[in-house]
């Protein structure tokens, strides 16, 4: 077949629709998500502390820097879905100054020091394994959603894409959790809170790299 | 707005109008780009006898992700991104073959006019049928199915679970190899 016979077969096909802007998809996934999120903690159970802790500015900061960064990993996953990267790649690197930002303001809105012996008794304690599962549980059908949306797209770095996607909605999760239960111990925190997170994320640039692959 | 000017229209607004739906505009796009990409790759690579088919595969890479593209912004740095990531594959395979030594189709056409008995024993129709089932699964199967079976690309496509378009690359590159080799045979 010659390049013009191509271009009569690819131009009979026409152009696909155009996918909407990157922040519109987030829109599209991000607000679902959350009514769905709210239903998920209004069952769950608000932590009894809330009246206080919502005085607390920290903890407020807190929220509020997950949800900035659950947006801003949901946008750059959808433009790291084009193969230019939306000529935005920098938008990688400003998500990942802004994820640490959460973390320490939980640490320096807790009222206990990070020690061996906390990690320890974290460690020991099976309570948190409900914790990681429901941080796990929760982010499925987020991850499964965005994953969908994704595959829409063409992405040159699938691994990456799938990662972002990922930590998006593990974030997600994490965020119900800090909602739901009062327990602001850190090392807690860490080991079945934010390690879930660090694992599902990894799984994310793995199962990223097959699922989100551009094919030929 | 940056861009390529196609007599008064840039190739923002080419592809914009294709968008919309202007089958025209959309191969205006195709006609325009082609050289681009034609004169990029040429730069780039050793044998120019590839540059058709990386060029055929970036223009089928164009098409699948047309969805992507954001009219707002430069079409060329877009485009771009398409060309490097279709030639960094092609150069990963080349590197690849060349670690393994030999193309493993090259191997069967080595196997095949060294066959001293393939003058003697072959008359042509069956030299066909063996050049074709030389030829990678995939590819066999789909010269079956559209050009001994009868079947249409469109039915070929269901039937393979592949696009229309990648059914016909792989036809064209099965009926270049299946040529180049028949030609080789007869010459021999």
């Amino acid at each position: 077949m010659s390049i013009d016979n191509l271009i009569d077969d690819l131009t009979s096909e026409g152009v696909k629709k155009p996918l909407p802007k990157p922040f519109t998809q987030t829109l599209y996934w991000f607000v679902p998500t959350f009514i769905l999120i709210a239903m998920a903690t209004y069952f769950m159970g608000i932590r009894p502390d809330i009246h206080d802790k919502i005085h607390q500015g920290l903890y407020v900061l807190e929220l509020l820097s997950l949800l900035v960064a659950i947006l801003t990993f949901t946008v750059t996953a959808f433009s790291c879905s084009r193969p230019d990267l939306y000529q935005k790649p920098w938008m990688i690197w400003l998500s990942l100054l802004i994820l640490p930002v959460p973390f320490i303001l939980m640490y320096l809105g807790s009222t206990e020091f990070l020690t061996m012996v906390g990690f320890h008794e974290s460690l020991h304690n099976h309570m948190g394994q409900k914790c990681a599962t429901c941080v796990t549980l929760f982010s499925i059908p987020p991850i499964i959603a965005l994953f969908t949306m994704l595959k829409l797209g063409t992405s040159p770095h699938p691994g990456v894409t799938g990662f972002l996607a990922a930590i998006a909605s593990t974030l997600l999760s994490y965020t119900i959790l800090r909602v739901n239960e009062a327990n602001d111990n850190p090392a807690h925190i860490i080991v079945w809170h934010v390690l879930p997170v660090v694992i599902i994320s990894t799984i994310g640039f793995v199962a990223g790299y097959f699922i989100l692959r551009w094919k030929k | 707005m940056l861009g390529f000017k196609s007599k008064e229209i840039s190739l923002e607004d080419l592809m914009a109008a294709a968008q919309s739906g202007d089958k025209k505009a959309y191969r205006q796009v195709f006609e325009e780009v082609t050289p681009m990409i034609k004169s990029f790759i040429a730069k780039r690579i050793n044998k120019p006898e590839d540059i058709d088919e990386i060029t055929q595969e970036i223009l089928i890479s164009v098409h699948k992700a047309s969805q992507t593209y954001d009219s707002s912004r430069p079409f060329k740095t877009w485009l771009y991104a398409i060309i490097k990531f279709r030639l960094s594959d092609y150069l990963r395979t080349v590197y690849r073959n060349a670690e393994r030594g030999l193309d493993s189709f090259d191997e069967k056409e080595f196997e095949l006019s060294n066959d001293d008995n393939n003058e003697d024993a072959f008359d042509d129709g069956e030299m066909i049928a063996k050049m074709l089932d030389a030829l990678p699964e995939k590819q066999q199967k789909i010269i079956k199915l559209t050009k001994i079976d009868g079947f249409s690309i469109k039915e070929t496509a269901q039937k393979m679970d592949m696009s229309e378009s990648a059914v016909k690359v792989t036809v064209h590159r099965a009926l270049d190899k299946l040529k180049a080799n028949y030609e080789r045979s007869k010459s021999v």
